[in-house]
Order: C-alpha cells, then structure tokens, then sequence
C-alpha cells in the first residue's frame, strides 16, 4: 500500500482552498479485484500519446505531459499521480492532477476587466469576454473532471480499447 | 505514399489529401438536413447582398454589419455540431478557451490600436480626402458590381501576400503559426503569431462607423463566402459554388501537412484567382499542421517568429564566420 495515497481529502483539508483553481482530485470506487498492475494496464493507451511521458511504480502512476494534442483526453492536463488505494474494505484508483490550462482560464477575466479599465473604446467587448471566460471557466472546472471520470471508468470498466478519438490516419 | 497529380504537382506525397470532388465526405442524414446542407450557402450570400442592397442608409451601417457577423457565427457554432466534417476535429473545452482568446485579443486589444494607428485612421483620411467626382465612373456602376469589384480588388492583394507569406522567409516565419493549428473550426482564422494578427488587424480592422455603402455589401460578400474556409461543417453545397468560391475543403488542403498541398488555395474568397493562377486543388485533408502535427502552446505562438528568426540569423552568421565548419549546408526549406 502507497505511503502517500491520496484517498479521501482528509490529507489536504489543511491547505489553501486556493489550489482547487488548477488542481482536480479525485477518485473511483473499484469493483474489481484486479491488481494495480492491471488497473494501469487497461488505462495505458490514455497515457501512450504524443507529448506524454509516464511511469507506474507500485500502485502509483505518475506522469507528465508537454503540448498534448488537441483531441488528447487529458489535455488540460500537465501533470499528476493516480494512485490504486485501499479503504476500509474496499479499494479505490485516486487521482491528483495540476491543470495550467484551468488555471489560464480562471485568469482571463481578470485579464479582460485589466483591458476594459485601461483602453475605454474596448470597455464593452472586454466585459463581454470577462463575463464569457468566468462562464467557461465554471464550465471547464466542473465539466472536465466528469469527463475524465466517466473516461477511467469505461476504461476500467473494459468498454474502450484504444484510441477512440484519434484521427483517422496518422 | 504515392499523391496525385495536380497539374505539374505531385499533391498528397507526404501527407493524406483527398483530390477531386467526388471522392468528398457527403452530409448524412434525412431529407430535411440534406436539403439544409444543400442550399445554405447559396441562400445565406443571397439573403445578405439582398438586405445590403435594399436596406435603409438609417439600418446600413458598420455596427449592423459587425451584429450579424457575431449572430452568423454563433450559427455556425450550431452547424458545426450538428453537421461535423471531422470527429477527429471536435471542439474541446481547452481548444475554445484558446480560440476564444485569440478572437478576444481582436475585438478588445487589436481593435484599440487600430482606432489610433490603423485602419480607422487612414480610411477616415482617404474618405475625408476623396475626390468622389473622380470616381464617378465607378459609383454610378450598379452597386452590387462595386462591390463584387471591390471584393475581388482585395482578394487579388490578399493572394499574392498569402502567396509571398509562403514564399519569402521572413513573412513565412510570421505565418507559419497559423499553419501549425491541427484542427479546423469557425475561430482558427484568428489565431497566428502576434505580428501577422496585428497587421491583418490593422490592415482590415474595418471598425470604423462610416463606411460606403457599397464597402458595406463588399464586406459582406466577402464574409458570407470566407466565413466557412475554418469551418468544421461538412455541406452538400452545388458544385458550381466550389468552382468560383474558395470553402472549407480548398483550404483543408492549404493547411495539410502536405508540402505541396499546403502550397495550393491561396485566395480568401474567390478560388477562382488559384485557378487562374495555377495553384488550385479541388481537395481536402483531414490531417493538419506542421512537423508532423506537433502542438504549439500559446506561449511558443507568441515567440516563435522572433526566436526562429534569432536562430535562423545566428546559423547564417555561424556560417559565414567560420565557412568549413559541419553546419555548412543550406538547410532545405
Ligand atoms: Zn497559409
């Protein structure tokens, strides 16, 4: 069992709330007996992608991504750990990603109101791209890690293999 | 991989491009959405010259004009979902976040420089300074010929700048930025590398609020024509529209990863002026970008030009200084 398991959020109550902006955690109940070794296994085509370096070590996968390509699933994605835990009786797969791309977008309207206060004949289309990017960043926060929750699953689960959204040629 | 002839050109050599109409994707579905995807580019450029034409001077003005460019857009939005040429060119949430803020740079901070260096600045002095009985000539002609006139002027200029931005290193290092997007969809026309996002904006800002009617029906011409070269939509559209007008499949090829390919379908608008010219292909690609489709962040789009420049100019020196030395060959193209 992983000594820095990172099931539960019991760990991470004492830091800022602020690392939510860009960080996505979570995790899987499994209901599979299936080892580590397997789990990884049957996620790995969603690591072996262009830009994508990973290793597994025990019951954790680490890996780091630079310029994924546009249709990559975990695009936002730069960096994190997924972890095979144990809980009680049961047993989970944990993960713990950083997102600069989350990141970016909570920044833009920021940006944008910065645009509107300094240039006046800007003022209107900034506000409306202040008020877009706070939509899509909510949109983003809430919507990609379901996204990517539903895809380990299926995963795991034996309904993908391989690269369903790859292009056709390559 | 073997291409096909095009001309003297061998396309498709390095990279997959489909050549020749008929071997085109064509829109499934029922005899609605066919019919939709059959007639909506005719009917769409046949509707805006009619409202341009017959609109009151009180209706025909720039802020219309930029309304329904927004409103047309978000339409397109909705074509591109339900009509996708590409699944392997889905939006994602990440790919419009960036998109957006390319297409946010143009309306707030482009936008705001061109008000004082730009555009606004000399169309303001060349109306003011206009000796319009000079060119009476040209405004008592009907004024959808002015504008067809006007539109196929600035088509004519736009493909041999494209041509050069192809051709001449220093302009090629500013476009090919644009050239490294893997997939196509209504916003990829405003992302590119600063420079050239600047002297496009500059050069066609066109936010200025008084503008000739005929500019006006010219402008959106244009657009209801060159809206769709980024488009991810897959249409049914008469082949006769092809043939004049340039569409999202011609300029597929343009952004191929395919030397030659990408070396085709230069206009903006009128595709006829690469027949003319010699560098059509009536084609499409799915697969696109630059050195085998590698994805440049926004960040390395903001650099690129300068630092390759900087690279570029450090080699040459090199070469020239110590003329012997293993770098000495000319790098290919
Ligand atoms: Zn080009």
């Amino acid at each position: 069992m992983s000594s820095v398991c990172h099931c539960g959020s019991t760990l991470r109550v004492n830091l800022p709330l602020i690392d939510t902006i860009w960080r996505v955690r979570g995790s899987l109940p499994l209901d599979t007996a299936a080892p580590a070794s397997e789990i990884f296994a049957r996620l790995e085509s969603l690591f072996e992608v262009a830009g994508t370096s990973y290793e597994i070590e025990n019951d954790a996968l680490t890996f780091r991504k630079k310029d994924p390509l546009s249709q990559d699933k975990m695009s936002i994605y730069k960096s994190g750990t997924l972890n095979v835990c144990h809980q009680g009786e049961g047993r989970s797969l944990a993960w713990d990603m950083q997102s600069p791309a989350l990141m970016f977008c909570f920044c833009l309207p920021f940006f944008f109101l910065g645009v509107a206060w300094l240039l006046d004949e800007s003022r209107t289309p900034s506000f409306v791209f202040t008020g877009i990017f706070a939509f899509l960043y909510v949109v983003g926060r809430i919507l990609e890690p379901r996204l990517f929750r539903a895809e380990l699953r299926r995963r795991i689960a034996g309904e993908v293999n391989g690269d369903m959204g790859a292009p056709a040629h390559s | 991989m073997d291409g096909v002839r095009v001309g003297k050109r061998i396309i498709g050599a390095d990279s997959p491009v489909t050549v020749g109409w008929e071997n085109f994707g064509r829109v499934e579905g029922g005899t609605v959405k066919r019919f939709i995807f059959t007639w909506f580019q005719p009917a769409v450029l046949v509707a805006l010259v009619l409202f341009w034409m017959y609109a009151p001077e009180s209706i025909a003005k720039t802020s219309t004009a930029i309304g329904i460019g927004i409103g047309f857009k978000a339409l397109l939005y909705v074509l591109e979902w339900v009509s996708p040429r590409y699944k392997s060119w889905r939006l994602t949430w990440k790919e419009l976040v960036v998109d957006l803020f390319y297409v946010a740079i143009a309306y707030t901070l482009i936008r705001a420089v061109g008000k004082h260096f730009g555009s606004d600045v000399w169309a303001e002095h060349i109306l003011a300074a206009f000796n319009w009985e000079k060119f009476a000539w040209f405004t008592d002609m009907p004024l959808l010929l002015q504008a067809f006139l006007i539109t196929l002027f600035a088509d004519i200029c736009y493909y041999w700048m494209h041509r050069g931005m192809h051709n001449w290193y220093p302009l090629w290092l500013t476009h090919s930025v644009h050239h490294y997007i893997t997939q196509l969809n209504i916003n990829k026309g405003s992302i590119g590398s600063p420079i050239e996002i600047f002297l496009i904006g500059l050069g066609i800002g066109g936010f200025f609020d008084f503008l000739p009617h005929a500019a006006l029906l010219a402008g959106s011409l244009g657009m209801a024509i060159s809206i769709y070269q980024h488009a991810n939509i897959r249409f049914n559209t008469p082949r006769w529209w092809g043939y004049v007008f340039n569409t999202t499949e011609h300029h597929s090829v343009h952004h191929s990863q395919d030397f030659e390919g990408s070396r085709s379908n230069y206009c903006n608008t009128y595709i006829f002026l690469d027949r003319i010219f010699g560098t059509c292909v009536d084609g499409e690609a799915e697969v696109l970008g630059m050195e085998g489709g590698r994805r440049m962040s926004i960040w390395e789009q903001m650099h690129y030009p300068f630092t390759e420049a900087w690279k570029t100019s450090k080699a040459f020196v090199q070469r020239r200084l110590h003329p012997g030395a293993s770098g000495s060959t000319v790098p290919a193209e």
